[in-house]
Order: structure tokens, then sequence, then C-alpha cells
């Protein structure tokens, strides 16, 4: 027991050691991966008020953060002539195998949702010339263009999803993300 | 061991067998690809001088586990490092990222076999340098099959791209998926095992 314990606490210095380290690294850069962050929420954005088919004549609110909940990180009301709350738009973050991406939905006061819009083009092609199968055309995620699904994210099964091989846990993060985002929203921005 | 055997007979993907995951998954583009590689070549050095300062600190069994968390210390900070300042390399790899630790033990894991302890870092070296060279090739010629481009370098909003074939030579998209990638690996498998046993029967020839 005794020959092992100088070991063991050799091993567990260097364990603490290298967590110190890789702490104060990403400390330190952790000011640029928000800064990009923010500029890719902004650019999503813009990219809202260039679709003037999703609520033109409201105007935003300002953001407000959402801290303990899995996706929803931020939410900013958008507001008609009267004042009132028409819209909300939900800044989520869903997780995929490693790092994550970042999405914008817009939901009614009942969290109905009324369209998304992602961070990145999310289609698992093998180049620029394959054509999406009719499976994929179902989620198919535009770069800077709104998907629109009036009927709910819920009419897609986990079954499709399934059938696009590579992107399951992608598109399932999307799909709970898009469902914790309405239950926000139907419960008037409190935690479900 | 001469330079021309680290490449062919010695070569880590060709010769040896080892990292083919990296690259059949990530060399299908030529800047992931190289940049793969350039990883790898770091981690390869990176981890060679950090067990070298702790090497008399751990009994020897012990030591394999230290190299594995030095290595994984290693590609975390690069992790965080990517994540900062190149987010789209971080796309572009994804889980293969982490997995270069793993990619990197095994690589190292056959240096003390033929390796003496004065040549250690220049086997490293080489070691690293063969990884790189390989995917770096792989990348190029994988894309330039698949797609008929050469991508140089990928930065935010910028794209160094260069059209190699041009019609009435078109691309065989098929070499970009894994599928392909693994039956491009056997064809290059099986020239680089021919020019190494041609290499040795030259050298042979000259010693009789």
């Amino acid at each position: 027991m005794n020959r092992y314990l100088p070991i063991w606490g050799r091993v567990t210095f260097l364990c603490l050691v290298s967590a110190f380290l890789l702490g104060v690294v990403h400390w330190g850069v952790s000011y640029q991966i928000h800064k990009q962050e923010k500029q890719i929420f902004e650019s999503l954005l813009k990219g809202w008020k260039q679709d003037a088919r999703l609520g033109k004549d409201l105007t935003l609110g300002a953001e407000r953060v959402v801290t303990s909940m899995r996706f929803v990180k931020s939410y900013i009301p958008l507001r008609g002539s009267e004042g009132k709350t028409e819209l909300v738009m939900v800044r989520l973050v869903p997780g995929v195998y490693v790092g994550h991406y970042q999405l914008l939905a817009a939901y009614t006061k009942e969290g109905k949702l009324v369209g998304y819009l992602v961070e990145r083009e999310m289609v698992p092609t093998v180049s620029t010339y394959s054509k999406p199968s009719p499976e994929l055309n179902k989620v198919f995620l535009e770069k800077g263009r709104w998907t629109y699904r009036p009927i709910g994210i819920d009419t897609l099964q986990r079954e499709e999803i399934e059938t696009i091989s590579g992107a399951t846990f992608t598109f399932l993060s999307l799909l709970e993300a898009l469902q914790e985002g309405s239950s926000f929203v139907k419960g008037g921005g409190k935690r479900p | 061991m001469s330079f021309q055997e680290h490449m062919l007979a010695k070569n880590p993907v060709f010769g040896l067998g080892l990292g083919i995951l990296p690259i059949l998954a990530l060399s299908y583009r030529f800047d992931t690809a190289s940049i793969t590689g350039l990883i790898s070549l770091l981690l390869v050095l990176l981890g060679k001088g950090t067990l070298r300062m702790m090497k008399d600190a751990f009994p020897s069994p012990i030591l394999r586990y230290v190299r594995m968390m030095v290595l994984t210390f290693w590609i975390a900070l690069t992790e965080i490092i990517i994540e900062a300042y190149l987010p789209q390399v971080r796309d572009s790899l994804g889980i293969y990222l982490p997995l270069l630790a793993v990619n990197t033990f095994l690589l190292e894991a056959i240096l003390p076999v033929d390796q003496v302890d004065q040549n250690e870092w220049c086997g490293s070296l080489l070691l690293g340098l063969g990884y790189f060279c390989t995917i770096g090739f792989v990348g190029a010629f994988r894309e330039i099959l698949s797609s008929g481009t050469i991508t140089l370098l990928t930065l935010p909003g910028w794209t160094l791209k260069y059209t190699i074939l041009n019609k009435p030579l078109l691309p065989i998209r098929f070499f970009a998926l894994p599928a392909g990638g693994l039956i491009l690996y056997g064809y290059l498998k099986a020239g680089f095992r021919w020019m190494a046993i041609r290499m040795s029967r030259v050298r042979k020839g000259e010693e009789s």
C-alpha cells in the first residue's frame, strides 16, 4: 500500500496541475470564444431582419439572459405597435458530438414554433454536388435562411431522423432544443 | 535507418497500418488533412518533451498511463485554442480532434521498439513528419479525385482553393466517402509496399 502512495500522489498532482493549466488557458481565451458566439448571434438576428416575412412590423426588445437551462440561453421579445409582445425570439444552443451550434427560434406567445434559423448548414452531404434525399429534405437546414414550420417541429418523427446517418445526434439535439424553447415560452419565460 | 525507409517501409499509415481512422475520416480535403497531420506532429513532439521531463518521477509500468494523460492534456489545450481562434477547423475536425490523442499515443507506442535512446527525438520527429506528409498527400489526392479541386487554406470568410480537374475530366465523388477512402488506402498501401520492396532489393544488391 505504502509503495503506491507516492505514485498515487504524483499522478493526482499531475492531474491537478493539468486541470489548473487548462482552466487558466480557457479563462484567457474565453473572451474570444464569447466574442465569436456574440458575432454569430448578431448574424442570426441580421438573418431575421433580412427576412421580412417574419414579423416585419415588430420591434426587437432587449435581450434577456436565461441561466440554468439546458438549451435556452436568452430570449428577445418582439413587440407590436401597441407595445404588446407578439413573438418571442429564443436563442438556443444545442450540443453535438463535440462543441455546439447556435439556433434562433421564433415562437408565438403560446409557445407555437413559427420558424428557426441555424448557425451553419447542417446537411450530411458527401460533396457539393450531391442532392439531399426526400427524408433529408424534411430537415434541410440552410445557413442564413429561415426554416418555416407553421405546423410544428413535432411533425418530424424520430424514425425519420434516424434515417439520416451521421446526423442523428445533431438533429435530435435540435428537436430537443426547439421543444425546450417552446416549453420555456409557454411557461411565460420561466423554467418549465 | 534512412529517411526514405522511414517514409516508405516504416511509414506509420501505409507501412505500419496506424492512424487509419483520421486518414479515412478527415482526408477528404487537403486543408483538413494537413491540419490533422500538423496537430499530430505537434502532439508527438510536445508529448515526447513533457514525458521526458517527468520520466524519472514515475515507474515504467505507470509511464504509459502518464503518457496518455499528457497527450490528453495537450489535445485539450489545443482544442481550447482552436475553438477560440479557428472555430471552422474545430467544426471540420469534430469528434476526431480529441481522438487524435489516442492516435498519437498509438503512433508513439511503436517507437521504443526500434529506436535507441539517442535517436528518440529524431525518431519522433520523423514519425510525426511521416504522418503529416502521408495524410497531406492522401488529402490532396482524394480531394483532386473526388472534387477536382485542392483547398489549401480556409479562414473565416476566406478560402484558398484551386480547380485542378476541368472538363472533360470529371471528379469521382465516391472517393470523398469513407468507403472510397478505404479503397484508395488499399491501392496506396500496395504502391508504398511495392516501393519499399524495390528499395530493399536495391539496397541488398548494393551490399552484395
